[in-house]
C-alpha cells in the first residue's frame, strides 16, 4: 500500500505493508535510526515521535495511521534545540537509548511560554523510562532549556 | 588484575588512548580523555580513544569493580606524564609530524604494602575503598501499604571526582535503581529463567516514582588515583535499598526482604518496639 506523510518537514511517499510498525518504517525504510526501540510493547517511550505535534510510541502505531500526518523524529530537530543543548550540558543522557524519546516528549513543555513546575515535568515524562540517570539530570535539562528558550 | 596495561600514542591530530575498557554510558570515554588531556596539558578535543578491541589495544583488565577510573585512569595519567617528558614543549601533533608515532605503555603494579597474587587470586583485592551514606525518607500508607520515597540524600566520598556532573549522574542513576530494587523490582524465576523479563511485568521506577535527590560529593583526594580519584561506578547502588528498608523498619514493619511491595508489606509482621514508631508498638500492645 502507498503511504504518504510529511517527515521532518519533507513530503514522503512509500510503498509498504500498512500494518508495519511506524518505528520500523522510520528506521529501516527512511534510514532514521535516531528513534530507538526499548521494549517494543509501549512501556518505555524510547520510540517516541511526534505525530501532528503529539507524542506517540511508534512501536504501537501501524504506519497506515500516519497517512497524511506530520511526523517529527529526533533528526528533525537538527541538533540545536535548546533542550538538545541542555541535555548535553546537564548530562541528561548516559547510555542515550531513552534520549531521543525524552527530548521529543519534553519538547512541548520547553517550547510553551509558561514555565513548567517540576511536578509538570515529571508528569510529562512519566511515560519515558530511563534506567541510567535517575531522571534528576533530565529534569534539570528541561528546566534549563525552558529558561534559555524564553530568556528575554 | 596486576598485569593490566594501558597505552597512549601520538596521532596527526594529537593522541589516541589505547585501553580495553568499554564505554557503556557511564562516561569512561570522557573521563579517560580528561585525564590524558590534563596529564599532557593539551585540549580535550585532541584526545581520541581506540575501539576497545584487544587485537589493537593492550589488555587493561575488565570494565568492572569501579576500577576503570582509578586503575586504568591512573595508568593513563602515568602514560601522559611520560609522554610529556619525552616530547618536551611541542604538542603531540607537532611531535608526530616531525618524529613519527610515539607510543608509551604502563603496567599496573600493586601499591606499596599491598599483597596480591595473580596465581591464587588471593590477597588484598582492593587498594582502597570509597565510602557512602544514604538517607531515605519514606511515606507508608497504613491501609494500602504503598511506600513512596519522598526525599533521598546520598553522601559519597570517592576521592576527587574527575567529571563532577557525570559523577553526580552515576550517583543519581544508581540511587534510583536502588530504590526500584527496594520497592518495585521483582525478578520471578521459573525453570532457571527470568519469567518476567518485559517492562510490562518487571516494573522499574518512572519519573513519578523517583524522589528529589540531594547528592553530596565529599572531596578527599586519594594519592593512589589519577588526580586524586577513586571509583564511583557501583558504590551508590549499594546503600539505597538498605536505607529504604531501615526507614520501613523505623515505621514499625519488620521488613527482611526486598522488594518491599505492598503485597509483601501486608503480610510483614510489626516490630515490637521501635524508637519513633510508638503507634505501631501501641497497636501491637493493644492486640
Ligand atoms: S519501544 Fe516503544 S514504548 Fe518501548
Ligand atoms: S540514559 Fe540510559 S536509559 Fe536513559
Amino acid at each position: 500500500m502507498r503511504t504518504r506523510f510529511t517527515l521532518n518537514g519533507e513530503p514522503r511517499e512509500l510503498e509498504t505493508h500498512p500494518m508495519r510498525r511506524l518505528l520500523d518504517v522510520l528506521r529501516e525504510d527512511c534510514g532514521l535510526t535516531g528513534t530507538k526501540e526499548g521494549c517494543g510493547e509501549g512501556e518505555c517511550g524510547a520510540c517516541t515521535v511526534l505525530v501532528d505535534g503529539e507524542p506517540v510510541v511508534s512501536c504501537l502505531v501501524p504506519v497506515a495511521q500516519a497517512e497524511g500526518c506530520e511526523l517529527l523524529t529526533i533528526e528533525g530537530l537538527g541538533g540545536d534545540h535548546p533542550l538538545q543543548r541542555s541535555m548535553m550540558t546537564e548530562v541528561g543522557a548516559q547510555c542515550g537509548i531513552c534520549t531521543p524519546g525524552v527530548v521529543l516528549a519534553a519538547k512541548a513543555l520547553v517550547d510553551a511560554p509558561r514555565k513548567p513546575t517540576l511536578a509538570r515535568v515529571r508528569e510529562a515524562l512519566a511515560g519515558n523510562l530511563c534506567r541510567c540517570t535517575g531522571y534528576e539530570a533530565i529534569h534539570r535539562a528541561v528546566l534549563a532549556a525552558h529558561a534559555e528558550r524564553h530568556a528575554k | 588484575m596486576l598485569g593490566s596495561r594501558a597505552g597512549l600514542e601520538t596521532t596527526p591530530a594529537g593522541v589516541r588512548i589505547l585501553v580495553a575498557n568499554t564505554e557503556i554510558g557511564q562516561g569512561t570515554r570522557t573521563m579517560l580523555a580528561q585525564i590524558v588531556a590534563d596529564g599532557l596539558g593539551i585540549p580535550y578535543e585532541q584526545v581520541e580513544i581506540a575501539q576497545p578491541d584487544t587485537s589493537v589495544v593492550p589488555d587493561s583488565g575488565p570494565t568492572v569493580a569501579s576500577r576503570t577510573c582509578m586503575v586504568v585512569g591512573g595508568l593513563l595519567e602515568k602514560c601522559a606524564r611520560r609522554m610529556r617528558e619525552r616530547i618536551g614543549h611541542t604538542s603531540p601533533a607537532e611531535y608526530h609530524a616531525r618524529q613519527g608515532r610515539l607510543h608509551v605503555e604502563e603496567q599496573y603494579a600493586a601499591p606499596e604494602g599491598r599483597r596480591w597474587s595473580d596465581e591464587t587470586y588471593r590477597g588484598d583485592a582492593y587498594a582502597t575503598y570509597a565510602w557512602g551514606c544514604d538517607v531515605a525518607e519514606v511515606e507508608l500508607d497504613p491501609v494500602t501499604h504503598e511506600t513512596r520515597v519522598t526525599k533521598f540524600t546520598a553522601v559519597q566520598e570517592f576521592g576527587r571526582p574527575i567529571h563532577p556532573a557525570m559523577a553526580r549522574g552515576q550517583i543519581e542513576g544508581a540511587s534510583a535503581q536502588g530504590m526500584g530494587w527496594a520497592l518495585l523490582e521483582h525478578v520471578v524465576m521459573r525453570d532457571g529463567q527470568m519469567a518476567n523479563a518485559q517492562l510490562t511485568n518487571y516494573v522499574i521506577p518512572t519519573t513519578l516514582d523517583t524522589p528529589p535527590m540531594d547528592v553530596v560529593m565529599l572531596e578527599n583526594p586519594y594519592a593512589g588515583g589519577p588526580f586524586g580519584a577513586k571509583g564511583v561506578g557501583e558504590m551508590p547502588i549499594d546503600g539505597p535499598a538498605p536505607a529504604v528498608v531501615n526507614a520501613l523498619r523505623h515505621a514499625g514493619l519488620d521488613v527482611r526482604s526486598i522488594p518491599a511491595t505492598p503485597e509483601a508489606l501486608l503480610s510483614t509482621p510489626r516490630l515490637r518496639s521501635v524508637n519513633g514508631a510508638s503507634d505501631a508498638a501501641q497497636e501491637d500492645g493493644a492486640r
